[in-house]
C-alpha cells in the first residue's frame, strides 16, 4: 500500500501531465500557425512539413499588408470596431441605467421586449435587416420614403450602426447596475443632480467590471464579425478584416502563406484584449451566462 | 414613487429607436416578407403560401441541411463537446495551482475570429500538406481526406467546432461545479460514499438546471453554423456539409430569392423558438435570482 503522500505526488504530477498536454492541444494550431506565417512559400507545401521554418521569412507579413490590401482592410476593422464600442457602451449603459434605476410607465414591458429581440438568432434576420439598411430615409441617395438609392448599405455606417445598440447589452449592464448600492445617488438626487450627471459622475465610474465585460463582448463582436459584413459590403476599400482573409480562399487558388500571416495579424488584437482583461471576462461570462 | 417617465423615455429614445429599427423591426418584418417574391430590387410581389408550400414539399437542399444540423451538430458535437468540457471543468474543480492559466489556455480558441480559425483549419485538414496527415502518417496511421470527401466532411467541421468552443462549455460547467456546496461533499464523505458515487448523486443532480441552459445554448448555437460552411466547404462536397444558416445566404444573397430567404428564417426560427420555450419552462424553477 502506497503511503497517502507518495500518492498524491504521483496524482499532481498526472494533473501536470495532463494540464499540460490539455493547454497544448488548444493552442497548437495557432502555434502552428504562427510558425506557418514565418515560412517561405516553398515550405508551406512540405510534406511531412517541418515544425519550424527552416528559413524565417517575412514577406508574407510584408506581401499581405502592401499587394492584398490587407493594411486598409485593418485600418476599416479598427474604425467599425471601435467607433461602434464605444457607441455600444454608451448607448447600452444609458439605456441599462433607465432601466435600472429610473421609475416610469412601460418599463416592464418594454424591458421583455428588449429581452425578446435576443432570443432570435442573428443569422435569421440578416435578410430583412438588409431591406431595413438598404431603405433607410435620407441615406445613401434615398428619399423620404427610403426609395431610390442604397441606404447605408456599402458604408461605414451599415457596418457600424446596427451593431450599436444591442439587446444584449442593455441587459447585461442594467443587471450590473441593479447591484449597485442606492445611498449615493440618493445622496446626489438629494443634492438636485440631474438623473444624467447621477449617470455620468456615480454610476459610470462604479461600472468598470461591467462595461470591461460588455466591451469585450462587443469587441469581439465587430472585430470578428463576417455574415453581417459580408452582406452589407460591397467594394473591396470597405472590407473588415474578415472578409479580407476569406478573399485569401478564391475557388481554386490559395494564397496560403498570405492568408497565415494575416490571419495570424487578425487574431493578435482580440488575443491581447482578452489576455489583458482576462478576469473580468470570465466574471462578466459568469454574469450573463447564469442569469440566463 | 416620483414618476420620472419624460426623463426616461427622453434617454431612451436613441436606444430604442436604434434598436427598433435595426432588430425589431427585421424580426417582425420576416413574417410578412415570407409570404412574398422579393428580389431586392423590384417592389415585393404577394406570394400566398408558395414559399411555404416549397419548403415543406420541394426544397430537399434545405431538409438536407436541417438533417445535417440534427444528426451531427446535435446528436455528435455537443455530447462530444460538453464530455469533453465537463471532464476538464472537473479536473480545473479540483486543482488550485495554475488553474487560471489553464482555464485562460482553454478558452483562447473561444475568442479567435471564427473565419480564422476555420481558414486556418483549412490549411490544417489539408490531404496533400496539412498537419494532421502529416502526424498521422508519422504515427502509421493512413492519411484522411478531411473535408474533400462526402463521408468525412461534416465530421471534420465538428472536429473543429469541438476544439474552438469546448472552453466556453467548459466555463458553464466550471461556474456550474463552483455553485455545488461543499458540504454536501463533506456529508456523503463521512457516509462513506467514494469519488464515483459522489459524482453520480451529488455533483450530475445539482448540475441540472445549469445542463438544461448549455444544451439549449448548444442547440440554439448549433443551428447559427455559417461561417466555418462559407470559407472552409462552400456547402460541399455534394452538399454534406450543407446547414440551414448557409443555405438562407445563398438564396438570399446569391439566388437573390429574400422572400423564401425569409421564410427559410421563419422556419428556422420556430424550430429555436420552440426550444427557447421549454428551456423557459422547464428552467424555470431553477434559475437563481
Amino acid at each position: 500500500m502506497r503511503s497517502n503522500r507518495q500518492s498524491s505526488r504521483i496524482y499532481k504530477l498526472l494533473y501536470v501531465i495532463l494540464g499540460a498536454f490539455v493547454s497544448l492541444i488548444m493552442i497548437f494550431p495557432l502555434f502552428w500557425m504562427v510558425l506557418s506565417s514565418l515560412k517561405p512559400s516553398n515550405e508551406l507545401f512540405l510534406f511531412p512539413p517541418m515544425l519550424f521554418p527552416q528559413k524565417w521569412y517575412l514577406g508574407h507579413y510584408i506581401g499581405s499588408m502592401t499587394i492584398a490590401n490587407f493594411s486598409r482592410f485593418f485600418l476599416n476593422s479598427t474604425f467599425v470596431t471601435m467607433v461602434g464600442t464605444t457607441l455600444n457602451l454608451f448607448f447600452c449603459s444609458l439605456a441599462g441605467y433607465c432601466f435600472a434605476r429610473l421609475n416610469f410607465r412601460g418599463r416592464e414591458i418594454l424591458f421583455y421586449l428588449v429581452l425578446a429581440t435576443i432570443m432570435v438568432p442573428p443569422q435569421l434576420i440578416v435578410v430583412p435587416r438588409f431591406i431595413v439598411t438598404k431603405i433607410i430615409p435620407l441615406m445613401g441617395g434615398n428619399n423620404l420614403l427610403g426609395q431610390g438609392g442604397h441606404g447605408l448599405l456599402n458604408s461605414y455606417g451599415g457596418l457600424i450602426i446596427p451593431g450599436v445598440v444591442t439587446g444584449f447589452g442593455i441587459f447585461l449592464l442594467r443587471q450590473f447596475f441593479l447591484t449597485l448600492p442606492k445611498d449615493l445617488e440618493d445622496a446626489a438626487r438629494i443634492e438636485g443632480c440631474r438623473e444624467f450627471g447621477i449617470y455620468w459622475w456615480i454610476i459610470l465610474p462604479l461600472s468598470k467590471p461591467g462595461l470591461i465585460a460588455l466591451a469585450i463582448f462587443t469587441f469581439q463582436g465587430y472585430w470578428n464579425a463576417f455574415l453581417w459584413p459580408l452582406v452589407v459590403v460591397q467594394s473591396e476599400s470597405l472590407y473588415t478584416v474578415q472578409l479580407g482573409l476569406a478573399m485569401f480562399r478564391q475557388q481554386y487558388v490559395t494564397s496560403w502563406g498570405y492568408l497565415l500571416a494575416a490571419t495570424t495579424l487578425v487574431t493578435i488584437p482580440v488575443l491581447l484584449v482578452f489576455v489583458f482583461l482576462q478576469r473580468h471576462f470570465t466574471r462578466g461570462i459568469a454574469l450573463t451566462g447564469l442569469k440566463g | 414613487m416620483k414618476d420620472q417617465t419624460k426623463v426616461a423615455y427622453t434617454y431612451l429614445s436613441v436606444p430604442l429607436l436604434l434598436l427598433g429599427v435595426f432588430a425589431a423591426i427585421p424580426i417582425v418584418s420576416l413574417f410578412y416578407l415570407g409570404f412574398t417574391f422579393y428580389d431586392g430590387i423590384s417592389a415585393p410581389k404577394w406570394a400566398g403560401l408558395n414559399n411555404y408550400i416549397k419548403i415543406f414539399l420541394r426544397d430537399d437542399t434545405f431538409h438536407l441541411a436541417l438533417r445535417n444540423v440534427f444528426f451531427y451538430l446535435i446528436l455528435l458535437y455537443l455530447p462530444v463537446v460538453n464530455l469533453v468540457a465537463f471532464s476538464f471543468a472537473l479536473f480545473l474543480n479540483s486543482i488550485i495551482k495554475g488553474r487560471n492559466f489553464l482555464m485562460t489556455a482553454f478558452y483562447v480558441p473561444v475568442i479567435t475570429a471564427p473565419i480564422a480559425m476555420a481558414l486556418l483549419w483549412t490549411y490544417l485538414y489539408n490531404p496533400q500538406f496539412g498537419l494532421f496527415n502529416a502526424l498521422l502518417m508519422k504515427l502509421g496511421l493512413p492519411p484522411q481526406p478531411w473535408l474533400t470527401e462526402v463521408s468525412t466532411a461534416m465530421p471534420s467541421i465538428v472536429l473543429m467546432e469541438v476544439w474552438k468552443y469546448a472552453g466556453w462549455y467548459m466555463i458553464m460547467w466550471f461556474a456550474g461545479l463552483q455553485g455545488i456546496p461543499e458540504h454536501l461533499y463533506e456529508a456523503a464523505r463521512i457516509d462513506g460514499a467514494g469519488k464515483l458515487a459522489r459524482l453520480f448523486y451529488i455533483t450530475l443532480p445539482s448540475l441540472r438546471p445549469i445542463t438544461l441552459f448549455i444544451i439549449i445554448m448548444g442547440v440554439i448555437g448549433a443551428f447559427q453554423t455559417f461561417g466555418e460552411i462559407y470559407v472552409m466547404t462552400f456547402g460541399g462536397p455534394a452538399d454534406a456539409t450543407q446547414v440551414p444558416a448557409f443555405q438562407i445566404y445563398i438564396q438570399a444573397f446569391s439566388n437573390w430569392k429574400l422572400g423564401y430567404a425569409a421564410t427559410q428564417s421563419i422556419i428556422l426560427f420556430a424550430i429555436v423558438f420552440c426550444i427557447s420555450i421549454l428551456n423557459l419552462k422547464f428552467g424555470k424553477g431553477y434559475y437563481a435570482e
